[in-house]
């Protein structure tokens, strides 16, 4: 409930919540206003019980008002405006949409491995159609809860192919509901609409009733998260991917503010490209090679023994290992692109992590 | 047992190679028995009268599984006749787990049959 005090009267506005989103608005003992908002949840459409439009406002992409006009105060993302400063507020700062900037620095530096983050007075990594900052602290990328399931299901799927499934047994194969649960919550934790879907993940993670036909679900990790993005953000088709686990080693899905090298994950999910991948006689110093000039950047690292003649375990999907002299994988330099192991970036430290472990004595390079 | 990879550094100098079977990786991933081999390797100097001998070599051993020795491009490579690619050493093993383990049986048997071979090439 907000009180609002003038010198002629005392408006009482009453708000009504469902699932974290404020959803309707009374307005002293008037009837009752339907809010909707777009996908950054900012307030853009009023409706009265009817269903006729009441109100509606819209935003340039760092919030300032476009045009019209709303009967709350909570509009963009939102979050409260103070109609005489023209500031909004986000609870731990103060937020000018005119300047695109907080008022004040960031006490934290959310991201210190993302450029973006260390400006602090940057709003939501100066992205602000895919991300929304609930607090003033944390820019939060939205549908990245519904991403993180896609993607987790795409994973599983992936692995299923991987493995040597046919499609059709790979959408349905093995595939778990928890870790598909547990897939959106970590892309709610990576930053989305989390009061939207937490409901959903929860459910799932106490039923386990997802159906696996897959049909509607898209079928790989990449073109899950394509299919729930909006078209141009090519970025989320590669974010948040996770390798499917070799042996009990845990790859670390995708980092989102540190994506693979677009150029070097196209070049592996090419489709022209898969028969290079599969062909025997074709070298994994030739993939490296082609690899890194798909991208255009990076490097290409060695693994090899400790004389010439030391053999290595290399990991292979399928439950292949192999014995090599050496071996060779592209880099963008946070991410190993073997695409005989996992067609999803395997994060560096992740990959040598497996490696030492098969190979205590081996050299990387 | 002799290794395949020893056998065929008998017909020359190897420059780099990968293999899926052998012993010692049998004794660290047991299950990897169920794999069909695949050898690939490269030799220093690759001549295509190098590759016609082995072809007739390979060609001559008389095993339970039909091989394939495949000489084109740099590298050269020696699998069970039903693999096609790297794809179809996962589906075998899924679907015929058998298939994979008489080929890793009967590989150590080629390479002692590529071995001598080697050895009565160098006596003629």
């Amino acid at each position: 409930m907000e009180v609002r005090l003038s010198a002629a009267e005392r408006v009482t506005a009453s708000y009504y919540f469902a699932g974290g989103q404020r959803i309707a608005l009374r307005v002293s003992d008037s009837e009752l206003t339907y809010l909707h908002g777009d996908h950054l949840g900012s307030a853009s459409l009023a409706t009265d019980d009817a269903g006729a439009q009441v109100s509606a406002l819209r935003y340039y992409p760092y919030g300032e008002t476009r045009s019209g006009a709303m009967p709350t105060n909570y509009q963009f993302t939102g979050q409260r405006r103070e109609s005489g400063l023209g500031l909004y507020d986000y609870n731990a700062r103060y937020y000018d949409p005119y300047l695109n900037r907080f008022i004040q620095a960031d006490s934290i530096v959310p991201s210190p491995g993302n450029p973006q983050s260390l400006n602090r007075y940057a709003y939501c990594y100066n992205n602000p159609l895919k991300h929304i900052d609930v607090d003033g602290h944390f820019p939060w990328i939205v549908g990245g809860g519904l991403v993180g399931m896609a993607v987790a299901y795409g994973g599983q799927v992936v692995g299923n192919l991987n493995s040597g499934m046919e499609l059709g047994a790979a959408l349905t194969t093995n595939i778990d509901p928890a870790a598909i649960a547990t897939g959106g919550l970590i892309g709610m934790a990576a930053g989305t609409g989390i009061m939207l879907l937490a409901p959903v993940a929860t459910s799932l993670v106490g039923g386990g009733t997802l159906a696996t036909g897959g049909g509607s679900l898209a079928a790989a990790g990449t073109l899950a998260a394509t299919e729930l993005m909006d078209g141009d953000d090519d970025e989320m088709r590669i974010a948040q991917q996770m390798a499917a686990p070799f042996r009990g080693y845990q790859f670390r899905a995708v980092n989102p503010n540190h994506l693979p090298n677009p150029g070097a994950q196209a070049k592996m999910l090419d489709p022209a490209y898969q028969e290079f991948i599969n062909n025997y006689n074709y070298d994994c110093s030739e993939i490296a090679r082609d690899l890194y000039n798909a991208a255009g950047s990076g490097r290409i690292a060695q693994i090899h023994g400790v004389t010439k003649w030391t053999e290595v375990v290399i990991p292979e999907a399928g439950n292949m290992v192999r014995q090599y002299y050496n071996h060779y994988v592209y880099t963008d330099g946070g991410y190993v692109f073997d695409p005989r192991l996992s067609r999803v970036p395997i994060p560096w430290g992740d990959y040598l992590r497996l490696l030492k472990g098969l190979n205590p004595e081996a050299l990387m390079e | 047992m002799i290794d395949i990879i020893d056998a065929l550094r008998k017909w020359g100098e190897i420059e780099q190679y990968s293999c899926n079977s052998g012993e010692e990786l049998f004794s660290r991933f047991p299950d990897l028995i169920t794999v069909p081999p695949l050898v690939v390797w490269r030799y220093v100097n690759p001549t295509p009268q190098l590759a016609k001998r082995l072809t007739s070599v390979i060609g001559s051993f008389q095993g339970n599984v039909e091989w394939m020795f495949l000489s084109k491009g740099e590298n050269w490579s020696l699998c069970p006749a039903l693999v096609k690619n790297r794809s179809d050493l996962s589906k075998l093993q899924k679907l015929n787990p058998g298939y994979g383990i008489c080929a890793n049986n009967e590989l150590p048997k080629l390479a002692e049959h590529i071995r001598r071979a080697s050895e009565l090439t160098s006596i003629c």
